[in-house]
């Protein structure tokens, strides 16, 4: 008996939009924290 | 040993970089996977989910069992360094163990009709996910840097020790959860165009994985040189 494939492209839009938003975000947080540390004149008054 | 401020600059800049590519490879992944990889034709567009949630889950064991096995060399060499790659390795970590946490059970529904279960599979891979959560809680806490290292140490070996078990859970235990297709001992189990997409996935997380810790490495050993003796990372 053939069987349909189901349409359910929306499970897809919401997981891959979910991951990036994680993935992104956590790159942008290790960037502000790297921008802190590579300012000129960061950190060499507390060495 | 402990770095310095300069090389930890170095580092950081270096992870910037491959943290840049591996994002890039990770949009490549996700068109390779919408536009060039054919559609499954029982689950529909849904199993396209799982060029993501793979990779992700891989990132999070690569990342756990890092952070084990540097912990093991960091209880037996005493090296800094160690302690502060474990850390970053760790918090890298969760972020992968959340995308594999939050794009399963997506998946979950679509194909199993359900968003969670608690099968051995899943609850373990929970179970792991609060365990690193407890880890970074755990240094957090503790002031001292040598007493934070080595408890920290322990709770990173007893993940590595979870890992393994997470790995043959759909073997020892009855799960709904698919059986692996990629690291198995006989050859990978689907087709050759579905598989190109999900070995580049792998490929591309990797890359990412790298990234993001070089980058938290270079960031723990700068806060740590700046920080003295009384910081907490």
């Amino acid at each position: 008996m053939p069987f349909e494939t189901p349409q359910n492209g929306n499970f897809l839009v919401a997981a891959y939009t979910v991951a990036a938003v994680i993935y992104l975000t956590y790159a942008w947080t290790l960037v502000m924290r790297a921008r802190k540390v590579l300012r000129p004149g960061s950190g060499e008054a507390g060495k | 040993m402990s770095p310095d401020l300069s090389s930890a600059r170095r580092t950081i800049r270096g992870g910037l970089v491959l943290m840049t590519l591996g994002l890039l490879a990770a949009a490549g992944v996700y068109l390779l996977s919408i536009y060039d990889t054919p559609i499954e034709a029982r689950q529909g567009l849904a199993q396209k989910i799982f060029y993501v949630h793979a990779p992700a889950a891989w990132g999070a064991l690569v990342s756990f069992s890092v952070v084990g096995i540097v912990s093991i060399l960091y209880l037996w060499l005493h090296d800094e360094r160690l302690d502060l790659f474990a850390a970053s390795s760790a918090e890298v970590g969760i972020a992968f163990s959340l995308v594999m946490l939050t794009t399963g059970p997506i998946w979950g529904k679509t194909v199993w009709g359900t968003w969670w279960t608690w099968d051995a599979r899943l609850t373990l891979t929970l179970f792991l996910f609060f365990l690193f959560v407890a880890y970074l809680a755990l240094r957090a806490a503790v002031p001292d840097r040598g007493e934070r290292a080595r408890f920290s140490a322990v709770v990173g070996i007893m993940g590595l020790v979870l890992v393994p078990f997470i790995h043959l859970s759909v073997y020892l235990f009855r799960t709904l959860h698919p059986q692996p297709i990629l690291l198995k001992p006989s050859a990978p189990s689907m087709p050759p165009e579905m598989l190109r997409t999900l070995l580049s996935g792998m490929g591309a997380f990797t890359l990412l994985y790298l990234g993001f810790v070089t980058v938290r490495y270079g960031l723990a050993c700068a806060a740590n040189v700046r920080e003295g003796s009384s910081d907490a990372v």
